[in-house]
């Protein structure tokens, strides 16, 4: 762990793998600190990468600010922990609040970077997120930091998770607790509630680009995620299936091996970024990586076309579901 | 972290003895009484202004945490204890320089930016649960009142959040970030000494 004064602020980073391998960089979520990154760290530094991992403006061991910040301040703090670090147009991760960091600075610094995975995030707040931000807000202002904790983690993880890691979630939201500070949450919040779309903007990034979303993200949902894929010329859209928002958490496996894929494309001139939806195989060992999507993406289920009759089997009582109902999230 | 692991492994071994309830107690309850000083200022202000109506339930709610202080803790016994303790309020209450706002005159101007900065960084910075080891249990009620206060300050501090940002004083933004800054040194130097000094009697 260190320490970089950068811009009158400190910011805690870690830097590991070798000087000359290309660098990667991860931006955390909004609650997140840098550890969490821990399962990816040692494997990417074992597949070349040199891999920096830092706690925003905001969060963890870095200072917090009080007035209100945003998502270009992050960005420009990042750029300068990159230039003081000395680390040379590294690829960019980031996951929901740091995946709109990680577009503002591919916005803002369009040349500084090779590559961008963007990870349950967005470009804008459209009607739900800004009510699901705004309710978020409140909670946390007139409940406190741990109510925002568990209020996350239906919609961070699935079912099975949540079951399977019984145990180690309160250790897990007691480390949380301890390192996040509610006015600097309520302040990180401000900048997403106070930040105008920049949907507009993403035609300017240039370089190839991976949208990660998972399957059961209903934080930042697929609507989302296809403005950025149709707004960045580059870019693909893959969805980890059976996933929520945190998948980077609960599928590390498989998207260690999504971002390891894109980025050996990218530095082998392959990467195909023809603005294409498709669904990452669950199995992180098993071939193909990508499997194509059946029926409407957007969708959460495919409804049968309209046949004027119960089809055979369908359940008594019931008419089978109509075609062209309105996408779930329009 | 405030504190090095080290000096939170001994507050975790020590917290639930009496002497150090006490000491923690004594330290709460000297910057409440104060605050709560500079509060019934503000409260009885003959006009109406804005941060009467954000600081008025402040001065309720501080009264009340007083009162549930002195109900939770299991005092100690030891008179040596309170001489301590008040040696070490009176220095740290000096060090936050809270004293100058009981005299000062109640007017939207700088001198109550800064009182509503410090009051901010007590509510932010003063905070025992994180220091403790991840695994001691939080369920005797002297814990269970700490996270309870700490998330009741999260509440309270809305007003100084609110006011920070808008009190119509002559400040620009970097002006307000610096006075923002340093109260909230001071207050975690001070959080970091109190800290160092329950661990180290």
């Amino acid at each position: 762990m260190a320490i970089i004064n950068l811009e009158k602020h400190s910011i805690r980073y870690e830097l590991a793998g070798p000087e000359d391998n290309v660098p990667l960089v991860f931006v955390n979520g909004l609650t997140q600190a840098a550890h969490l990154w821990g399962a990816y760290v040692p494997q990417f530094v074992e597949k070349g990468y040199r891999v920096l991992t830092f706690d925003m403006l905001g969060q963890g061991e870095s200072d917090k600010p009080v007035l209100s910040s945003d998502f270009d301040r992050q960005a420009r703090t990042m750029t300068a922990l990159i230039e003081a670090l000395r680390l040379e147009r590294p690829f960019v991760a980031g996951i929901s609040f740091g995946g709109a960091v990680a577009l503002r600075y591919a916005i803002l610094f369009p040349d500084s970077l090779r590559g961008l995975v963007a990870m349950g995030a967005f470009s804008e707040l459209n009607g739900r997120l800004k009510w699901i931000g705004g309710n978020l807000y409140r909670g946390l202002a007139s409940v406190g930091t741990e109510y925002l904790q568990n209020w996350f983690m239906p919609f961070n993880f699935s079912g099975k998770w949540l079951e399977d890691n019984a145990g180690a979630i309160p250790a897990m939201i007691r480390r949380g607790y301890a390192l996040n500070d509610q006015y600097a949450l309520q302040n990180m919040m401000e900048a997403v509630s106070n930040c105008p779309s920049f949907s507009h903007e993403l035609p300017t990034i240039r370089v190839p680009t991976l949208i990660l979303n998972g399957e059961y993200d209903y934080i930042t949902h697929r609507g989302l995620h296809d403005i950025l894929r149709a707004g960045i010329t580059r870019s693909r859209l893959v969805i980890i299936q059976h996933a929520c928002h945190a998948f980077t958490l609960e599928c590390p496996d498989v998207t260690i091996r999504l971002i390891d894929d894109f980025m050996g494309k990218v530095l082998r001139d392959e990467w195909p970024g023809d603005q294409t939806t498709w669904v990452a195989n669950d199995d992180p060992l098993a071939d193909p990586l990508y499997l194509p999507v059946l029926g409407d993406p957007l969708r959460a289920i495919q409804a049968a076309p309209v046949s004027g009759e119960p089809s055979v089997g369908a359940p008594r009582g019931r008419k089978p579901a109509r075609g062209g109902l309105e996408k779930e999230e329009e | 972290m405030i504190v090095d692991t080290k000096t939170g492994d001994r507050l975790g071994r020590i917290i639930l003895e009496r002497d150090t309830q006490t000491r923690i107690s004594c330290f709460l309850i000297g910057i409440k009484q104060v605050n709560v000083c500079v509060l019934s200022r503000i409260e009885f202000q003959p006009m109406a202004w804005e941060p009467f109506a954000l600081l008025h339930g402040q001065l309720c709610r501080e009264l009340e945490l007083i009162g549930l202080l002195q109900r939770v803790t299991d005092w100690s016994m030891n008179p040596t204890v309170y001489v301590r303790a008040g040696l070490s309020n009176m220095q740290h209450l000096g060090d936050l320089h809270f004293i100058r706002f009981l005299l000062m005159p109640v007017a939207m101007d700088t001198q109550l930016y800064r009182y509503l900065a410090l009051t901010h960084a007590l509510y932010a910075h003063m905070r025992f649960i994180p220091l403790l080891p991840l695994d001691i249990p939080l369920e005797h009620r002297f814990l269970v009142f700490l996270q309870t206060l700490e998330t009741i300050h999260g509440q309270q501090m809305q007003a100084q959040m609110t006011l920070l940002q808008k009190l119509p004083v002559p400040l620009s933004d970097e002006e307000r970030e610096r006075i923002i800054g340093e109260e909230g040194r001071r207050v975690r130097e001070v959080f970091r000494r109190f800290a160092e000094e329950i661990v180290g009697d």
